[in-house]
């Protein structure tokens, strides 16, 4: 670990491969503990814990999207939610404009709540039933001093226009909308400290496609407009590709594959993410003929690579050590053995190390 | 025309309307709803929450939350007979016998208590006699077919043992446990993960394909509909706004609802076009417009749609399209 870590600073110290990101996660892990019967603890059991996020370095640029994928159980919910601090880290670091998020000082943490926000997949869930749009909105403003309290109903206006909802919707409650309506207040609502960074969950998943469809472009506008930068976390693929500038996938905690969005959906490496783009349903192929198979055991293996067990191209080497990280194209890598790099490795420590 | 689609409709809805008492006045869920299935046939019902896909399931095995719902007009046709004359007891032996059902969520569908063999093979103790031991053997047999692995040593296991997907193949497994003749899978691989929605698919598919029997997937994702059926039949508020074979339909929408679901889906090979919404909200089911449904939505609209009654006509062999000018849908 402390090699790794000294690796990875040596790269910072080098300024230039980390200089104007936004974001740099850096080998973080996220662990939970599992939970602990009193018979344990009387048996002097050690405690143990799930690691939902294990080894992730990832990195944003001001104004990129960057598209998270995986299954449903792969920790990119997590990752997500580490980013906000809505979980601890249990090892690496995550910085923001190079400095550490983990950072106790009062004047830092104000800024970072205001500067990176997240958008939830059920706006429902994450609006106060008992606060009018308006009013939703408006506390926002005041806490974070945004405009003066005699601007604040301008400001109010000027954010549902923003995000396209009718000012005659600014009295109504959540439960008097629809899903579309109330993902455009969870928008607006975190546009309206003006973030640089969006972190958003989902935010389509819950929504019927014509709905969908509105919402990314009122995204796509958004960041064009406003300059900001988003980590758009999904499990839809074509979603993703749709709104992405750089992709990761996730699989078991891990970022198994990282790059440019044009070479993770027309190049992918690694097996998994050709498992998952082959299985996207496409429009234009017509009625396929499959072949049903067995459900497959997935033990998670403690060691070698987590996909090997359904890798169709796993080997020996797979099950066991280090997975290592081969670099296909500059700054596209993928954590597998059997990709041939054609790059070499050194280039792709830091996918997010290639000049733009 | 292929053999399918010469050969006499298994389940036939003809002119299906059903309402819902809510506070301060009714839904009407269903509105003159008409379609077919035959047998080795998969039809494919597409369209967003609320245009009466899982209503219409739910109609066809009569399992209509009462008395909240009512069917107010309309025949359901099961090979010929009304399943809507029939009296109670006789409907409880179709259902699950003759006609079985696949829900989007396993867990809600799946007895937390009870052993998951037992569930899978409550059907063949039930309709057909089984003793406990045959049904065993029958069980293991399913899951088996349903590529659940060690299915022996699986088959006292309980629902919170499985994942997810593995659960989806139980429930698959209990609906096709007496060999129905028509399956409804309401929303089948919606909670699963792509890879694993492969996998239900192709098992679905092949089940149909080796029984013969007919096959209703409901789905709101028009991939998964054009890689699975035959034909389909978009519905809209309650209304079948397009039908035909699948091909057909989507390679040449003649409902500009068509149209639009399939412009507002983000495209996984083509190039970076923006999405082409459809604009505003789906209708308020509880207020009857005297026109098209669509038109408040429509791109294409004109004075009449507001007014006139529209019908499914036909605008191809086996193709129709309830809009007044779908000539213009391009």
């Amino acid at each position: 670990m402390s090699g790794a870590r000294s690796a990875s600073s040596s790269a910072e110290d080098g300024v230039t491969p980390n200089a104007g990101m936004l974001l740099h996660v850096d080998r973080v892990r996220v662990r939970f503990p599992r939970p602990r019967s009193l018979v344990d603890v009387i048996a002097r059991k050690p405690a143990s814990a799930v690691e939902a996020v294990r080894d992730v370095t990832l990195a944003i640029r001001p104004g990129e999207t960057v598209g998270l994928v995986g299954e449903s159980g792969s920790g990119k919910t997590t990752l997500g939610r580490a980013i906000l601090q809505l979980h601890p880290v249990a090892g690496g670091e995550i910085r923001y404009r190079g400095r550490r998020i983990h950072d106790a000082d009062a004047a830092w943490q104000r800024q970072l709540r205001r500067e990176v926000q997240m958008v939830f997949q059920d706006p429902y869930s994450s609006l106060n039933p008992r606060m009018t749009i308006a009013q939703t909105l408006a506390e926002v403003l005041r806490f974070h001093r945004i405009v003066p309290d005699a601007a604040v109903a301008d400001e109010v206006r000027r954010l549902m226009a923003l995000v396209g909802l009718p000012a005659s919707l600014a009295d109504r409650f959540p439960r008097g909308m629809s899903g579309g309506q109330r993902q455009r207040v969870g928008l607006a609502r975190a546009l309206a400290v003006r973030p640089s960074l969006l972190v958003l969950d989902e935010p389509v998943a819950a929504l019927d496609v014509s709905i969908q469809a509105q919402i990314l472009n009122l995204l796509d506008d958004l960041r064009h407009e406003l300059g900001l930068a988003m980590l758009f976390v999904a499990h839809d693929l074509s979603v993703v590709r749709h709104v992405s500038d750089r992709v990761a996938v996730m699989y078991r905690g891990r970022i198994v594959e990282q790059g440019p969005r044009d070479a993770i959906f027309g190049r992918p490496a690694h097996p998994y993410t050709r498992t998952l783009l082959a299985a996207v349903p496409r429009v234009g192929s017509g009625k396929r003929a499959r072949q049903a198979q067995a459900a497959v055991e997935l033990a998670t293996p403690t060691d070698g690579c987590a996909f090997a067990p359904r890798c169709p191209l796993a080997a020996d080497v797979c099950r066991t050590g280090a997975v290592p990280e081969r670099v296909p194209e500059p700054g596209h890598v993928a954590a597998c053995h059997v990709v041939p790099s054609r790059v070499s490795s050194d280039s792709g420590v830091l996918p997010c190390a290639t000049p733009s | 025309m292929s053999p399918a689609t010469e050969a006499p409709a298994l389940l036939r809805v003809e002119d299906l309307e059903v309402a819902f008492r809510v506070p301060g006045g009714e839904v009407v869920a269903s509105r003159g709803v008409s379609l077919e299935a035959r047998a080795g046939e998969t039809l494919g019902l597409v369209g967003e929450s609320g245009s009466g896909k899982s209503v219409l399931c739910r109609a066809v095995l009569r399992l209509l939350p009462r008395p909240a719902a009512s069917v107010r007009r309309g025949k359901i046709l099961f090979d010929g007979t009304d399943l809507l004359g029939l009296p109670e007891p006789r409907m409880r032996e179709i259902r699950g016998a003759d006609i079985a059902m696949v829900f989007q969520n396993p867990m809600t569908s799946l007895s937390p208590v009870w052993p998951l063999g037992d569930q899978i093979t409550e059907g063949l103790r039930l309709h057909r006699g089984l003793s406990r031991k045959a049904a065993r053997e029958a069980g293991i047999a399913l899951m088996q077919a349903t590529g659940i692995p060690e299915p022996a040593r699986r088959y006292d296991d309980y629902p919170w043992q499985w994942s997810g997907g593995m659960l989806q193949r139980a429930v698959i497994a209990m609906a096709m446990a007496c060999s129905p003749r028509l399956l409804l899978a309401d929303e089948p691989t919606t909670a699963l993960d792509v890879t694993i929605q492969e996998q239900i698919l192709a098992l679905l598919s092949e089940l149909q394909a080796a029984k013969g029997m007919a096959l209703v997937l409901v789905s709101h994702d028009i991939g998964v509909v054009a890689e699975t059926c035959d034909r389909i039949a978009v519905m809209y508020a309650g209304t079948v706004v397009e039908t035909g074979p699948a091909a057909e339909v989507l390679a040449n929408p003649r409902h500009p609802y068509t149209l639009g679901l399939m412009g507002s889906r983000p495209d996984m090979d083509g190039d970076d076009r923006r999405l082409r919404p459809i604009p505003g909200q789906p209708p308020d089911l509880a207020r009857r417009s005297p026109g098209c449904p669509f038109a408040d939505r429509c791109v294409f609209v004109s004075d009449e749609c507001r007014t006139a009654q529209v019908a499914l006509t036909a605008c191809a062999p086996g193709h129709a399209s309830a809009c007044l000018f779908p000539e213009r849908v391009q």
